[in-house]
């Protein structure tokens, strides 16, 4: 597996300079206050890391790789791992980044609110690779994506619905319990993403043993 | 361990378009086996099959005398595999593969990875996608090679190559069965090859295998008999595997050279080549 884990990682290596302008772009725009650079860092490891789904479908990686030993198991357990490694790489960057400009800027920074943003991209990260990954395995890279965008769109819809009803229903207690969340959120957000990461894995797992190529 | 791979009622249907089987198909060790048959026919799948890349509705693959599914493991640990595609991320070079590959084969062996590619003149830092065709394929061959398997399945693998690097290549599979404990199944279309090298011929046709027979039983008992149309009638139907008809004369297969020329002594017995053979059974007309 390891193996496999070390393909993904050069194929990003080697797709990172086609990159660099994109992230030279995003993170002066981040260091500006446009974005917010934990999200952009995070974000920009996820767009990496998919696009090994591409080059994996494009170049018929997937009915090479089910010959290697181990191959069905292993190719989804390095996805998976390979993305909570690159996610927990970026999570520390982003997080030197931040105290960085904070200090340059304010010369006092509070450390508590980085955390807490970072601990909120981190858990969009999770959310993200444990939706994508099942619907990469099943269609695709290409579809995968198309059917993703449809998923968010479709959550996007009934977080509106919920806006909209909530301006005729009482939702403070709703508000409130997130509120209250927010004070565990060192302890529930990496439970909440180990339990969404093991329902994914489990998933993509079934749907690539299965897989023919 | 007599046999390297015992295959016994093999199916795998495809829609209504394709199915291939029910086939038996059993290979000694330390031989090199040639699958043969147009597009289609489906040696591919039959690759596929074995290497659980596709699943089958029936039958059971036995590899190394253990069931391909439930000793996938240690089964693939002894085969190196070259598929009809390029496989290989195009961003990857050489070194990367190395890099990967051994921590994925218990036995890669990096030095021999590289002594091939310098064997095959290949740069190990230049990025697959600026490679040949031809340079791939023995990329391919080369990685297929490094773990020291004991049996190679090959899908195509001298395909875009040019002839002196086909040689080569070819070169280097005799050499990997020489000590008889290493044995090669390879699909081609180019047959020509495998009148060099190849020991056994297995023949598939639309999803079924019409023949299994050693290279030089074919090339010494089977023909092409020819004689004019007059003189067709007079040929035994019970000869005539299939035939085909020329504007002056009658082709027709047969199986038994040395009989043939004895009993048809005016016709003219022609050698046969495994092109030959395909191309009559395949578009030859049968007797019955």
């Amino acid at each position: 597996m390891l193996g496999l884990i070390k393909k993904d990682f050069l194929l990003i290596k080697a797709n990172l300079k086609s990159m660099v302008i994109i992230f030279i772009v995003y993170l002066i725009l981040a260091f500006q206050g446009t974005f917010d650079v934990t999200f952009i860092v995070l974000l920009i490891g996820i767009m990496l890391f998919i696009s090994t789904f591409n080059y994996d479908d494009f170049n018929n990686w997937n009915s090479y790789a089910v010959t290697l030993p181990n191959g069905r198991k292993n190719v989804v357990r390095a996805k998976y791992i390979a993305s909570i490694i690159l996610t927990a790489v970026l999570g520390i960057v982003a997080l030197a980044i931040e105290v960085g400009i904070g200090y340059a800027k304010t010369n006092n920074i509070n450390i508590e609110e980085i955390i807490s943003s970072l601990m909120g991209a981190i858990l969009s990260s999770v959310i993200i690779i444990s939706l994508l990954y099942p619907i990469v395995f099943k269609f695709g890279a290409t579809n995968g994506r198309i059917i993703l965008f449809a998923v968010v769109f479709g959550i996007a819809g009934i977080a509106g619905i919920g806006a909209l009803i909530s301006q005729f229903v009482d939702m403070t207690p709703i508000i409130n319990m997130i509120n209250e969340l927010d004070n565990y959120v060192l302890i529930a957000i990496p439970i909440i993403s180990i339990m969404l990461l093991g329902i994914s894995y489990l998933i993509s797992n079934k749907i690539y043993q299965n897989k023919e190529f | 361990m007599e046999n390297i791979i015992e295959i016994k009622n093999l199916k795998k249907k495809y829609d209504d378009k394709f199915e291939l089987g029910e086939i038996d198909i059993t290979i000694p060790k330390g031989v090199i086996v040639g699958i043969i048959g147009e597009n289609g026919a489906g040696k591919t799948t039959l690759i596929k099959l074995m290497l659980n890349i596709i699943k089958s509705d029936n039958g059971e693959i036995k590899i190394f005398d253990k069931d391909n599914k439930r000793k996938e493991k240690e089964i693939k640990e002894d085969i190196g595999v070259v598929l009809d595609n390029m496989f290989f991320p195009e961003l990857l070079n050489a070194k990367d593969i190395n890099n990967s590959m051994k921590d994925i084969y218990k036995n890669w062996d990096s030095k021999l990875y590289f002594s091939y590619l310098k064997e095959f003149d290949l740069p190990d830092n230049k990025p697959l996608k600026s490679m040949s065709k031809g340079m791939r394929k023995k990329l391919e061959i080369a990685t297929a090679l490094a773990h020291k398997p004991k049996l190679l399945i090959l899908d195509e693998p001298t395909s875009g190559l040019d002839p002196v690097v086909r040689n080569e290549v070819l070169e280097i599979f005799q050499k990997f069965i020489e000590d008889e404990e290493h044995s090669i199944l390879l699909s081609t279309h180019i047959t020509s090859d495998l009148e060099h090298i190849a020991d056994e011929i297995i023949f598939i046709n639309k999803g079924k295998k019409v023949l299994q027979k050693s290279r030089d039983e074919i090339i010494d008992n089977y023909g092409i008999l020819k004689c004019d149309i007059d003189y067709f009638s007079n040929i035994d139907k019970k000869d005539i595997i299939a035939y085909k008809k020329t504007k002056y004369a009658y082709e027709i297969l047969i199986s038994n050279k040395e009989q043939a020329s004895k009993k048809y002594y005016n016709c003219v017995i022609d050698k046969i080549t495994l092109e030959d053979l395909m191309v009559l059974v395949i578009k030859g007309e049968k007797v019955c």
